[in-house]
C-alpha cells in the first residue's frame, strides 16, 4: 500500500510554499487576490453579527418600536444577560435541539451512504452512464420550496399514490382502509422529513464523491488485483482511505446546510404533529420575525454559533486525525 | 475495469433503474400535475394522462399568458440574481482561493495563518439566516436597497463566496506549482503566470463554482423573501405565493417548479463533463 | 376565512377561468357605476380638482391569490383614472405575510402604503402605532353607519379610535346536512330513542358530539349515492387554523354572560385557559376525531370547504366560506340539502369567580368567537402618500363595492353591512335559494352580532401566544399528553410570555382590545 499513499501525495499536494523572489511584488499580490472577498464578507457580515450580538444583550422585542434609530446596538436599553439565562430554561428549545440532531445524524448517514453507492455505481463503465449521471444530478436542481410540495404530494396519506399503494396492499390482506401517516404521526413525520430532504440532496453526495472516485488512478486497483485483493478488501483499503477527505468535506458541508434545515419543515408539517418536527432554525425563524423577539433570537443564535464552531473544530481535527493515521 | 457477469449486469441496471425512477417520479407527478383537472388532484390519484385523466393546459396557460408580466417578471429577477451573483463569486471566489493555496497569509493582530482564515471564510456560513434578515433589513433600507437586483446580487455573492473559496483554494492546491515555476523561469511576472497558466487550466473549478453559486442563489427563499417586494421578487417567492388562503394550488406550484428548475438543468447538462472534472481535478480536501 | 370560492372546480372551467370570467362580468356594471358617478361627481367639481393625486404611487401590500387582493387588481384602474395616482400591489403568501408587514414597520423600510391585513394582527399593527387614524369625511365616504357595530366599533379600534376600515366579515359558523339532521328525518326515531331528544339543528356541543357519533359510518344517501358518511369534518392541523377552532369550542364552556374578559383576567392578566371549562372543549375535541376522517388530525380548512360540500360529512365548521361554495354546482353535491346554524355552545359554563359549573336557564351558554375578524385596510403611518392612499382604502371600502364583491365567488370578500344583510336579491342572483340565502346571512348575523360574542386575541404578542395554545392544543389532539396537562403547559407559557413583556402594559393592552376601561 506505501506505493498508493505516494501517489496520492502527489495528486493532493498540501499548501505550497511561496516561490522565492520579488518579495515586494509577491506582497502587493498576495493582498489583491485575498483582499476583494474578505472585504466583501467583513462589509456584509460585521454589521449583523455585532448587531445580532449586542442585541442579544438587551430585551429589545417587537412593540419596541423602531429598532433602526432608537435601538442601534442596543443603546438605549438596559444590557441583561436574561436571553441567555432563559435559554438555559427553555424546554422548548431542548426540544427543537433534540429534533435537528436527529436530521443532521439521520439524514447525513442516509445520504452519506446511498451517496456514496450511487457514485459507486456511476464510477463503473457501462453503457448510458452519462444519462444516468444526469437524471440523478436532477433533484439538487429544485428549490427546497418545490420540493416541500412535492414531498407533500408524494406522502399525502389520501391523495398519494403512496397511499394508494398502501392501499391496494392492504386490501390484500382484508385491509382496504390501511393507511401510513408519513406526515400526520409523531413518529413517523421527522423520518419523512429525512427522506424528502435526502431526495433532494444526495445527489450532492453523490456528486462530490463520484468526483473523489474518479480522481483515484486505475493502476491502482490494476496493482490491488494483481496482488489478489478482493473486491471488499480493495473498498476497505483502498478507495475508503483515499476518499476519507473528500467525505469529512462533504460530511461537514451537509451536516452544516441540515443544521438550517427549515423551508422543507414549514411547507411539509409546520412543525407539526405536536412539536415533533419543528427544527431549531424553525423557531429561531418564529421568535425573530413571528414572535418579534429579536433579542431572544440573537441569543440562541449566537449560542448555536458557538456550538458550530466548536463541532466544526472537532469535526476537522478528528477527521484529519482519522486521515492521518489511515493515509499515514 | 473488470468484466461483470451478466447477472452483475442485470443488478446493476436494476438498481439504477429504481433509483432513476425514485428520482424522476417526482418530476413526473409534477408535470402531470400542471396539465390535471383540480379535481383529479384532490380525489384518488392519477397516473397517465388521457388513459385516466383528460388533461387541460389552463394552468400553463394561466401562468404564461394571463399571468406572463409576473411570470416572466419572475424569473427574469431570478437570471439577473443568479448569473451576476454567481459570476463575482467566481472571480472573488478564485482570487482568495487561490491566495490561500499559493501565498502564506499571517494576520498578526489575530494570529491567524491560511488555516485560520480559510475557517472563519467558511464560519460566515453558521449563522441561522433568519437572525441576520433583520439587520440586512436595517442596512438595506438606510441604503436604499430593498427590492433591487443589487441588493439581491450582493447578498447571494456574501453567502456564496465563503464555498467557493473553499472549493477553489482545494482545486489550486491540486494543480501542480511546478506548471507556474517553470512560466516564472522564463521571465513571467507572478500576474503573468496566474493569467496565462492558471486560469485556463482552472476551467472546469470555475465552471463547479460557478454551478453551485448559482444553484444556490436560484433556490434561495428566506432572503429573496424578506429583502423583496415587487421588483425583484425571484422564482422561490412566487412558487410559495401560490399556496393562498384559497388553498395550495398544486397545479401552479408544480408548473412553476418546473419552469424554475428548467434553466438550471440545461446549463447542469451543459457544462456537465467539466463538473466531474472540475471536481476530479479539485477534489475537496479537509 | 376568506375564500368564497372552494379550490374544486369541476366542469369545463378551471377555477381561475371561472372566477376570472365572474370578476370580468362584474367588472363591467362596475365601470358603469364608476361612470355614473364620475360624471355626477365632475359635475361640480373643478377641473384642477379632478386628479388630486396625479404622479402619486400608493404601493398596496396584501395576500397573494385572487382573493382579497384580486379586487385591487381588478379595480385599481378606476381608482387611477379618477384621481391620476398609480396603485402598485405587492402579494406576498399568506404564511409570511405577516413577518413581512411588521419586519417592514419595525425596520423602518417599509415601502408599503396600504395594508390589507388580518384584524387580529391589529395589537401590532395599531398597537404598534404603525398606521394612522381614519379621518371622519373618510368614513362618511364609505357610509360608516351601514357597517356591523362590531366591525366599526370593535374590530377597526384600538383603544377608541379607529384606524383601519373593514374590508371582509369573517367568523364561524356551522354547516350540517339538513336532510338527515332535522325532526322529520328518516333517522329521527332511531336516534331520538337512542338519545332520548329530538334530532334537530344541534345548539350544544354534547348533541353536536351525539348526533356525529349517531352518523358516523352510517350508509345513508347524497345525491343519489348511498355511501357510508363522517359525523364531522373540522380543521385541526397544526400551524394551521386549529387554534380558533378550540377557542370556538371553550367559548361556550367558559365566556360568562356580561363579562367581557375571556382569555385573561382584565386586572391581573392571569390566563383563564386551563379551567375545567376549557379542558372539558378539548377534551371533546379529541373526542371529536373519532367520528371524523381519519387524517382529520392534519386538515385545515381547505380540506373542510372540499369536504363538506362533497357530502362526505353531516357537520362541517368553517368561516362564512363553505356557504357560497354549496351552491356552485361543480363542486357541491349539497345545494338545498345545507343547513347553516350558529356555533353550538355550552350546557353549561365554568363560573371562575365561584369556581363551579353554572347551568343557564336557556340550557345552552352560547358565545360565540368571531375568529379572525376578517380583512382590514390601513394606512401606513409612514407613508409619504397618506392622503393618496386614505382616498384609495376609501374606494377599495366602498358600500357598493363591498356588495358586489361580497356576493362574487373568489374575491374572498364576505358580508360585513346591514345593506348587504338586507338585501336578499343579491344573494339570489349569486345562486342561492331564497331559503338558503335567509338561513345563511341569519347564522352570520346572529353569530356577529350576538352580545355574548368573543373576539380574537388582539394584544401585541398574539401570535406568540396563539403559537403557544396551537402547540398545546396539536399535542392533545395527537394524544402525547391529557387536554389538562396540555392546557397547563398553555396557560405556564402565556405566562411566561406575559411576564417577559410586561404584566402591566399587557393586562392595558387586552382591557383597551376589548374595550374595558
Amino acid at each position: 500500500m506505501a506505493a498508493t499513499t505516494e501517489k496520492l501525495s502527489s495528486i493532493r499536494p498540501l499548501v505550497s510554499e511561496p516561490s522565492t523572489g520579488g518579495i515586494h511584488e509577491d506582497r502587493l499580490i498576495k493582498r489583491v487576490f485575498l483582499t476583494p472577498a474578505v472585504t466583501i464578507l467583513l462589509l456584509m457580515s460585521i454589521f449583523p453579527l455585532l448587531w445580532s450580538l449586542g442585541i442579544s444583550f438587551t430585551n429589545i422585542e417587537q412593540g419596541s418600536r423602531q429598532i433602526v434609530t432608537q435601538n442601534f446596538l442596543g443603546l438605549g436599553f438596559d444590557v441583561t444577560l436574561r436571553n441567555y439565562e432563559r435559554l438555559l430554561t427553555d424546554q422548548r428549545l431542548f426540544d427543537v435541539a433534540r429534533n435537528t440532531l436527529f436530521y443532521v445524524i439521520a439524514g447525513v448517514t442516509v445520504q452519506y451512504t446511498v451517496g456514496f453507492g450511487i457514485a459507486l455505481l456511476l464510477n463503473q463503465d457501462f453503457p448510458g452512464r452519462t444519462v444516468f449521471r444526469v437524471i440523478f444530478l436532477l433533484p439538487m436542481m429544485m428549490t427546497p420550496v418545490a420540493t416541500a410540495y412535492a414531498g407533500r404530494m408524494m406522502f399525502d396519506s389520501t391523495f398519494s399514490p403512496l397511499a394508494q399503494l398502501i392501499r391496494t396492499i392492504g386490501s390484500l390482506f382484508g385491509e382496504p382502509r390501511l393507511t401510513a401517516s408519513w406526515l400526520t404521526q409523531a413518529s413517523w413525520a421527522p423520518w419523512t422529513i429525512v427522506l424528502i430532504d435526502s431526495w433532494q440532496w444526495i445527489p450532492f453526495m453523490t456528486l462530490l464523491l463520484l468526483a473523489g472516485l474518479q480522481a483515484i488512478p486505475e493502476e491502482i486497483y490494476e496493482a490491488a488485483r494483481v496482488d489478489g485483493a478482493t473486491p471488499w478488501s480493495i473498498f476497505w483499503h483502498i478507495t475508503f482511505p483515499i476518499m476519507l477527505p473528500i467525505s469529512i468535506t462533504a460530511i461537514l458541508i451537509r451536516s452544516l446546510e441540515i443544521f438550517k434545515i427549515i423551508d422543507i419543515i414549514r411547507i411539509t408539517t409546520g412543525g407539526g404533529p405536536g412539536t415533533a418536527t419543528e427544527s431549531l432554525v424553525m423557531y429561531v425563524f418564529n421568535q425573530a420575525l413571528t414572535f418579534g423577539n429579536y433579542s431572544y433570537a440573537a441569543a440562541i443564535s449566537y449560542v448555536l454559533l458557538v456550538m458550530v464552531v466548536v463541532f466544526s473544530t472537532v469535526f476537522l481535527a478528528i477527521g484529519r486525525r482519522a486521515n492521518k493515521r489511515v493515509n499515514g | 475495469m473488470k468484466k461483470r457477469g451478466v447477472i452483475g449486469t442485470i443488478a446493476l441496471y436494476t438498481v439504477l433503474i429504481f433509483w432513476a425512477f425514485i428520482v424522476l417520479f417526482p418530476f413526473y407527478w409534477m408535470f402531470t400535475t400542471s396539465f390535471k383537472r383540480p379535481l383529479d388532484v384532490n380525489r384518488i390519484p392519477r397516473y397517465i394522462p388521457f388513459v385516466d385523466f383528460q388533461p387541460i393546459t389552463d394552468h400553463w396557460q394561466f401562468l404564461l399568458v394571463t399571468q406572463q408580466e409576473q411570470t416572466v417578471r419572475q424569473f427574469r429577477n431570478s437570471v439577473i440574481a443568479a448569473s451576476f451573483s454567481s459570476m463575482v463569486v467566481v472571480v472573488l471566489g478564485s482570487m482568495a482561493g487561490y491566495g490561500l493555496s499559493r501565498f502564506k497569509y499571517y494576520w498578526g493582530r489575530l494570529g491567524w495563518r491560511n488555516d485560520n482564515i480559510a475557517f472563519w471564510i467558511i464560519s460566515q456560513r453558521f449563522l441561522p439566516p433568519a437572525v441576520l434578515v433583520i439587520p440586512f433589513l436595517m442596512i438595506y433600507g438606510f441604503l436604499r436597497l430593498v427590492d433591487t437586483h443589487f441588493g439581491l446580487i450582493l447578498a447571494y455573492t456574501a453567502f456564496n463566496i465563503p464555498f467557493a473559496v473553499w472549493i477553489m483554494r482545494d482545486f489550486f492546491d491540486s494543480l501542480p506549482i511546478d506548471l507556474e515555476e517553470s512560466a516564472r523561469v522564463d521571465g513571467a511576472t507572478r500576474t503573468q503566470a496566474f493569467l496565462r497558466i492558471v486560469i485556463p487550466l482552472s476551467t472546469p473549478g470555475f465552471v463547479t463554482v460557478a454551478l453551485f453559486s448559482f444553484v444556490f442563489a436560484w433556490n434561495e427563499y428566506l432572503f429573496a423573501l424578506m429583502l423583496t417586494n415587487f421588483n425583484a421578487i425571484t422564482m422561490p417567492v412566487y412558487i410559495a405565493g401560490q399556496q393562498s388562503t384559497r388553498g395550495t394550488e398544486w397545479w401552479y406550484i408544480s408548473a412553476l417548479a418546473l419552469i424554475s428548475v428548467a434553466p438550471v438543468m440545461l446549463i447542469g447538462l451543459f457544462f456537465q463533463r467539466y463538473i466531474t472534472r472540475g471536481l476530479t481535478t479539485g477534489a475537496l480536501r479537509a | 376565512m376568506n375564500a368564497q370560492i372552494g379550490m374544486l372546480p369541476i366542469g369545463k372551467f378551471s377555477l381561475i377561468f371561472w372566477s376570472m370570467l365572474g370578476v370580468h362580468a362584474v367588472k363591467k356594471s362596475f365601470v358603469f357605476v364608476m361612470v355614473a358617478l364620475i360624471a355626477a361627481i365632475s359635475v361640480g367639481v373643478s377641473a384642477a380638482q379632478e386628479m388630486p393625486f396625479a404622479g402619486m404611487r400608493v404601493v398596496v401590500a396584501t395576500q397573494t391569490g385572487s382573493a382579497i387582493g384580486g379586487p385591487v387588481e381588478t379595480y385599481r384602474g378606476e381608482w387611477e383614472r379618477m384621481t391620476g395616482g398609480t396603485v402598485e400591489l405587492q402579494q406576498f403568501a399568506f404564511g409570511d405575510l405577516y413577518q413581512k408587514i411588521i419586519t417592514a414597520f419595525e425596520t423602518g423600510t417599509g415601502e408599503f402604503d396600504m395594508i390589507i391585513y388580518a384584524s387580529d394582527w391589529s395589537g401590532d399593527i395599531m398597537g404598534g402605532g404603525y398606521v394612522v387614524p381614519i379621518p371622519d369625511d373618510i368614513k362618511e365616504r364609505i357610509d360608516w353607519e351601514d357597517i356591523l357595530p362590531l366591525y366599526r366599533e370593535r374590530i377597526a379600534d384600538w383603544g377608541g379610535t379607529t384606524y383601519a376600515l373593514p374590508f371582509d366579515g369573517d367568523s364561524h359558523m356551522m354547516y350540517y346536512r339538513k336532510d338527515l339532521v332535522n325532526p322529520n328525518s328518516q333517522y329521527a326515531a332511531e336516534f331520538e330513542a337512542r338519545y332520548g331528544y329530538t334530532l334537530d339543528e344541534p345548539l350544544t356541543w354534547s348533541q353536536y358530539r351525539d348526533i356525529a357519533e349517531f352518523f358516523h359510518n352510517r350508509e345513508v344517501e347524497t345525491a343519489g349515492v348511498v355511501a357510508p358518511i363522517n359525523g364531522v369534518v373540522e380543521a385541526q392541523r397544526r400551524n394551521a387554523q386549529s387554534y380558533w377552532f378550540i377557542i370556538s369550542r371553550a367559548a361556550g364552556y367558559t365566556k360568562i354572560p356580561g363579562d367581557p374578559c375571556f382569555f385573561f383576567d382584565c386586572e391581573t392578566m392571569v390566563p383563564r385557559v386551563n379551567n375545567p371549562g376549557w379542558v372539558r372543549a378539548l377534551q371533546d375535541w379529541v373526542d371529536i376525531s373519532a367520528f371524523g376522517p381519519e387524517d382529520m388530525i392534519n386538515y385545515d380548512v381547505v380540506n373542510v370547504r372540499a369536504q363538506f360540500p362533497a357530502g362526505n360529512a353531516v357537520f362541517g365548521l368553517d368561516w362564512g366560506d363553505v356557504g357560497p361554495i354549496t351552491v356552485d354546482p361543480n363542486v357541491s353535491v349539497v345545494n338545498d340539502l345545507t343547513g347553516f346554524g350558529v356555533l353550538p355552545g355550552g350546557d353549561q359554563y365554568w363560573d371562575y369567580n365561584t369556581n363551579e359549573w353554572v347551568t343557564p336557564e336557556s340550557g345552552v351558554n352560547q358565545a360565540p368567537f368571531i375568529a379572525y375578524g376578517g380583512w382590514i385596510i390601513s394606512v401606513a403611518a409612514d407613508s409619504d402618500v397618506i392622503e393618496a392612499a386614505l382616498d384609495f382604502a376609501a374606494f377599495m371600502a366602498d358600500k357598493e363595492l363591498a356588495a358586489v364583491l361580497a356576493t362574487t365567488g373568489g374575491t374572498g370578500v364576505n358580508p360585513l353591512r346591514q345593506s348587504q344583510f338586507d338585501n336578499i336579491d343579491i344573494w339570489v342572483n349569486a345562486g342561492f335559494s331564497e331559503e338558503a340565502a335567509r338561513d345563511y346571512l341569519d347564522a352570520i348575523l346572529s353569530t356577529i352580532n350576538h352580545p355574548n360574542a368573543v373576539l380574537d386575541i388582539r394584544i401585541p404578542g398574539s401570535a406568540e401566544y396563539l403559537d403557544a395554545l396551537d402547540v398545546g392544543v396539536a399535542r392533545a389532539l395527537s394524544r402525547e399528553v391529557t387536554p389538562q396537562e396540555a392546557l397547563d403547559g398553555v396557560a405556564a407559557a402565556w405566562e411566561q410570555i406575559t411576564d417577559r413583556r410586561g404584566r402591566e402594559a399587557q393586562a392595558a393592552f387586552y382591557r383597551a382590545s376589548i374595550g374595558v376601561e
